[in-house]
């Protein structure tokens, strides 16, 4: 998720339910504003466990997540929801925790707690603890009624971790943690990102759960949920496929190639003919161990993938839309440009207009597609399937 | 040494040279095959793909049967 201050903000969560319900009775729940990048993330803790719980989280987690969005102020949030929630036949309360992180541009964080544990924000090796204001609310039934707001601007590499009380109190009554994980967590979350500076929000987050998994002696004692925010450089990839329409063009092209910080990615020979001889190196197309079924693929210095044109990128759309075969060979040039690409948050498409001629020709026993068009394909694809940044330059 | 640089460019691989770069021809030791990205030939309306280079001499419409003959050919000159 790109936000306007050129940092990339990584959200990832991991759960895992309560040993004997059939279904987590948390809720995560996050989702970005394409047109402002701001990025809403919601983790939500229903009273009791399994689907009754998962039915007050979802709805607790659904309505914070909208109402946030839409700009109503946190006090009444709370009040809406805790009016709306269905009240539990047993204990005759309607109840159910959340956290919500609020991520604008410039990467100012607004955070609202309601009876979850903490949330932790690490920076440059500490944990940061920010004032939380407390605010009291209407909240019918339930005499919890204190919310936490808090805010500050994160900085590249900062993270923002948040979990429900399965972690915290994780443990609780072993011989290890008689009170539960408590603090613990945190110096966990220091050390592993110390030993991996650049671990990923999904793998921390992973590793969060499965430690609290470890602390209940993997019999999990109630559901555990944590997320992971990273304020993270976005990786990059470029696919440049084309030559321009105008040869005049080809060492802008060559340039804006060289200049790319990320994974480069040719498909077409014309295209990796231009670079090489603007760059003046030279591509060689190996025929051994390849992928019979497709055309072989190039190497050059300076490109992470050479590939044909137009097949490859048929067969890219092909995979990105409907998934990968099982019985794909591991060289098939297209399953490697589709690994790199969901590898990737930001992908450039760098186009080349010119229409190769030879590809209109009737006598050629298969249609090809206009490059524009697969290209463009790709882009929505990666964009409202796997959630991917893209941007497309034609040249 | 016989340098063979079959052309992988779209048309060529459409065109046959998909079957030619599959073609075991390890029985030539002294045949070195490699492929190669569009020669640009292709809009050439005299001749027709797949395009092979043999030893810097262009072939075109180059099918399994008539890369042995090629092959034979250099090779018997030799």
């Amino acid at each position: 998720m790109m936000n306007q201050g050129c940092n990339f903000i990584e959200v990832a969560q991991m759960q895992i339910c309560k040993r004997g319900e059939g279904a987590v009775g948390d809720t995560i729940l996050s989702k970005k504003c394409q047109e402002t990048g701001r990025v809403v993330t919601v983790l939500s803790d229903g009273l009791g466990s399994g689907i009754k719980a998962g039915v007050l989280s979802t709805l607790t987690a659904k309505m914070a997540l909208k109402t946030i969005e839409a700009g109503i102020p946190g006090v009444r949030v709370a009040e809406t929801i805790c009016a709306t929630l269905p009240i539990c036949s047993e204990r005759q309360i309607s109840y159910a925790t959340f956290t919500i992180v609020d991520i604008t541009d410039q990467n100012m964080v607004k955070i609202i707690e309601y009876d979850n544990p903490e949330y932790i924000h690490y920076s440059d090796g500490e944990i940061l603890n920010w004032d939380r204001n407390g605010t009291e609310f209407k909240s019918g039934a339930s005499r919890r009624n204190h919310l936490y707001f808090s805010n500050f601007v994160s900085k590249p590499n900062d993270r923002i971790i948040f979990f429900s009380d399965g972690v915290s109190q994780s443990g609780l009554g072993s011989y290890t943690f008689p009170l539960g994980y408590g603090q613990g967590v945190e110096d966990y979350i220091k050390s592993l990102i110390n030993e991996n500076r650049d671990i990923s929000a999904k793998s921390l987050a992973e590793k969060i759960a499965a430690k609290a998994l470890l602390n209940d002696n993997n019999i999990a004692k109630d559901d555990i949920s944590c997320v992971v925010i990273y304020f993270r450089k976005p990786r990059l990839a470029m696919l440049v496929t084309g030559p321009p329409i105008d040869p005049r063009r080809d060492i802008l092209l060559a340039k804006r190639v060289h200049e790319f910080g990320g994974e480069r990615i040719i498909c077409g020979g014309t295209t990796a003919n231009i670079l090489a001889r603007e760059w003046n190196t030279e591509i060689t197309v190996p025929l051994k161990n390849i992928d019979i079924s497709m055309p072989p693929m190039g190497k050059m210095s300076g490109v992470d993938l050479i590939t044909e044109g137009i097949i490859t990128l048929g067969q890219v759309s092909e995979f990105l839309e409907s998934g990968i075969p099982e019985e794909c060979h591991n060289k098939n040039p297209a399953l490697l440009i589709v690994n790199t690409l969901l590898d990737r948050d930001k992908i450039t498409f760098l186009v080349g207009t010119k229409i190769n001629d030879a590809h209109q020709d009737p006598n050629m026993p298969v249609e090809l597609e206009i490059r524009r068009n697969i290209v463009k394909k790709i882009s929505r694809l990666l964009k409202d399937k796997y959630l991917k940044e893209t941007e497309l330059i034609f040249v | 040494m016989t340098k063979v640089k079959i052309c992988c460019g779209t048309s060529c691989y459409i065109m046959g040279s998909s079957d030619l770069i599959v073609m075991d021809l390890s029985c030539y030791i002294n045949v070195e095959i490699e492929g190669t990205t569009c020669m640009n030939l292709c809009k050439d309306h005299e001749k027709r793909p797949p395009y092979v280079n043999i030893n810097g001499v262009l072939h075109a419409q180059v099918t399994p049967t008539k890369l042995l003959e090629l092959i034979e050919e250099v090779e018997s000159a030799i």
